[in-house]
């Protein structure tokens, strides 16, 4: 594992989903907020720019850190996560908590594995609720930001001055922002008029946030209105369009494929084969499916180089009535495989990757689960089976009876 | 459960043993320093905060439940619930053995049993337990109408007999007798009627509890708003948005006294605003600071019948109590 941990690659990953509502517009309502919902602005303490937490994470988790009733809600505080039980927000840019979550496991007798809690997503600083840096990358992975300096608006731009005008274009300026630009149902911008960039992300022509990045492309994506949910029935498919590996290469450079021979391709083609994959795979052994229902939520893909909101939007669904496959000429990304803000798995994958079987005798593993295989500590690795459950979004097993790492979803080797 | 004779001779050893320590501490410690002072007829002084022997609890935003007839105050995080005597000190706990799972409330029945509320965010539980915390039976809404029938609880109170189950979420509550029979239902966002109606904003209740009168009390952040419900279901609401002292910035927990004041956790700016019973402002109690007697990020606030305040807090600061005088 350890050895593993030195080795590894991480791939870019972006922080996405803070802020926003469930519903149409919410209390940013795609631009900056009221601003007294984070600056006291008469009685705040030196250096904090106004702010009232301890630092810019903390005024955001302020609001942002709770558990389920709405779908800005991306942190569970440690309060609802007792050993055992898994955070409860199931966005898909993940729920920081999983930070919080360390294991330990005995695979086999005389050796004893452990996982970090911060090997699971992006370390964001938020010190009034005891997220700290990343004691492992003192920098970014394939990046030279200084890893203190993560924080909510190194991505964010919590002023949320970004905006997509009437035309489709995106600019800082040039009409009001009038709400979020970032859901299925969306108001279409008039002359005149603009909405928020989507989950205000900065972005072309912002400006740098915590860690001084500044982004030099557009993250163009639709999310349903509607998308801090239980994924047991029906997916919760986000549209990603052109930019995203790129804009995840702002801070990881060198994770990107353009710039490196020796990291998994990003921002290109699926071609015929893996797309083909793609399309035909159902779980381990099982590669029967069509490009018609073969879209999978866990391991998404970019929509070649989209950057039309309506063609995102129509892809937009929570109810299952959008389930076709990539084409050959759709996108690899970053998010393909990560997530942004964390996940219940090393690396910040989207599915266990650290061993062999990610699903055994037809079942997510965990300690306490009926199945005698299931419940061995090889295959659960310290999660109990709420824990690995919600790590996908509360999926059902639909895989392979003994399922490999969905690398083979687009690999298809096993 | 053979170890509960061993939790009895337990936590009467513990008793008298805390019991001695808190005199002595009383005894030989400083008076308690006033932390804020207003002219308007509350003044408040630091006591301590909820403590075992090792030191405060290092929680961030734990849960606080008050059993005002024992004078027993109840935290809960996670799985597990610590229960303090009067001078703040723990006398006992339970939960961690029990595998309930997330333990999100507890009301404290007139009987002294307790009831658990467990929320697994798609479900829930209700688990009746004994004094000593040990599970005797599982209880469910009994007769609740179809328009209540989807809500899963994540708060709990118990008023006069009363248990309200409140659905953040849904912004529903359910009111029922002590053994779990409905009795009425409310729908705050219809009540409120709410922006989000007109505008698609959601609103999420962060703040909730149930004053002397019967009265519901509920705070929505994203309106700078504090809501009172009366039984007969009259609302009205204070509350605008600023950062002087009287003004909202992002609230949180929301508690009244005897006396009809409301105590309101505003969480941005750390401290709690304190109205009385016309909403007219008072005082504040509190600053931003991690002294002792100051605030880092309030989220819950409970007020016992002693005039006591309990605010919980982040950076695993516990839970913070003062003493609240007339001035």
């Amino acid at each position: 594992m350890k050895s593993l941990k030195t080795s590894f690659v991480i791939l870019a990953a972006v922080l996405i989903t803070f802020g926003l509502s469930g519903k149409a517009f919410a209390f940013h309502s795609g631009g900056v907020a009221e601003c007294m919902g984070c600056h006291n602005i008469h009685d705040a303490k030196p250096d904090t720019a106004l702010l009232a937490g301890s630092d810019i994470s903390s005024t955001c988790i302020n609001c942002h850190g709770a558990t389920g009733a709405s779908s800005y809600h991306i942190v569970t505080p440690d309060a609802d996560m007792p050993a055992g039980t898994p955070p409860g927000n199931r966005t898909p840019g993940g729920d920081f908590g999983w930070l919080k979550k360390s294991y330990t496991w005995v695979p086999r007798t005389g050796t004893t594995s452990s996982e970090a809690g911060e090997e699971h997503g992006h370390n964001i600083v938020a010190v009034d609720f005891g997220y700290a840096a990343s004691t492992e990358n003192t920098t970014a992975p394939g990046g030279d930001m200084d890893s203190t300096q993560l924080a909510c608006n190194s991505c964010h731009d919590n002023h949320g001055k970004l905006r997509r005008l009437s035309g489709g274009t995106f600019a800082t300026t040039g009409a009001p922002i009038i709400a979020s630009g970032s859901y299925n149902n969306s108001v279409i911008p008039a002359a005149g008029q603009a909405v928020g960039a989507y989950r205000l992300l900065r972005g072309t022509g912002s400006s740098a946030g915590s860690g001084g990045k500044t982004f030099l492309t557009i993250f163009n994506a639709v999310v349903p209105s509607t998308y801090n949910r239980s994924e047991a029935t029906t997916p919760t498919r986000v549209a990603y369009g052109a930019g995203i590996a790129d804009w995840c290469a702002t801070c990881h450079p060198d994770m990107h494929s353009a710039n490196s021979s020796v990291t998994h391709p990003v921002n290109e083609n699926l071609g015929s084969t893996e797309a083909g994959n793609y399309n035909s795979y159902i779980g381990s052994g099982n590669l029967t499916g069509t490009s018609a229902t073969s879209y999978d939520s866990i391991i998404p893909f970019q929509m070649d180089t989209t950057t039309d909101f309506a063609t995102l939007a129509a892809k937009a669904v929570i109810d299952g009535s959008v389930s076709t496959g990539p084409s050959t000429s759709d996108r690899v990304m970053c998010l393909s495989c990560h997530r942004a803000h964390a996940t219940g798995f090393a690396r910040m994958t989207r599915w266990q990757n650290e061993g062999e079987l990610i699903a055994v005798d037809g079942v997510w593993p965990g300690s306490d689960s009926a199945s005698t295989v299931a419940s061995q500590a090889k295959y659960a690795m310290g999660r109990t089976v709420a824990e690995t459950t919600k790590a996908y979004n509360d999926t059902t097993m639909h895989y392979g009876s003994y399922q490999r790492s969905l690398c083979n979803k687009c690999h298809a080797k096993d | 459960m053979d170890f509960i004779p061993n939790r009895i001779a337990g936590r009467i050893l513990h008793l008298a043993v805390v019991s001695t320590v808190c005199l002595l501490a009383v005894v030989f410690s400083p008076s308690p320093s006033l932390t804020q002072v207003n002219a308007e007829g509350v003044k408040a002084s630091y006591l301590y905060g909820l403590s075992d022997f090792t030191g405060s609890l290092p929680y961030t935003w734990p849960k606080i439940g008050l059993d005002e007839t024992r004078n027993e105050t109840y935290v809960i995080y996670g799985d597990i619930v610590r229960m303090f005597d009067e001078n703040g000190m723990e006398v006992y706990r339970f939960g961690e053995d029990l595998g309930l799972g997330p333990i999100s409330d507890l009301a404290v029945l007139g009987d002294g049993n307790i009831l658990l509320l467990i929320n697994r965010l798609e479900s829930y539980e209700l688990v009746l337990c004994d004094f000593r915390g040990t599970p005797a039976s599982k209880i469910k809404i009994e007769n609740l109408p179809p328009a209540f029938s989807g809500m899963v609880p994540n708060r709990l109170c118990f008023r006069q007999g009363r248990l309200y189950f409140v659905d953040l979420g849904t912004k529903k509550v359910v009111v029922t007798d002590s053994k779990g029979i409905f009795q009425d239902g409310y729908d705050l966002a219809a009540l409120a009627d709410f922006e989000e109606k007109k505008a698609g904003v959601q609103n999420d209740i962060v703040g909730f509890s149930v004053d002397s009168k019967g009265n519901m009390l509920f705070t929505v952040p994203t309106l700078f708003r504090a809501f009172r419900l009366s039984p007969d279901k009259t609302l009205a609401s204070f509350g605008s948005s600023g950062s002087i002292p009287g003004k909202f910035n992002v609230i949180a927990g929301i508690a009244s006294d005897d006396q009809g004041r409301i105590y309101v956790a505003d969480s941005l700016r750390s401290v709690v605003a304190v109205f009385d019973k016309d909403f007219k402002f008072l005082a504040e109690l509190s600053s931003r600071g991690f002294k002792p007697g100051e605030l880092i990020v309030p989220k819950e606030v409970a007020v016992d019948n002693k005039g006591r305040i309990y605010i919980s807090q982040a950076a695993q600061r516990g839970v913070s109590v003062f003493q609240i005088f007339d001035n």
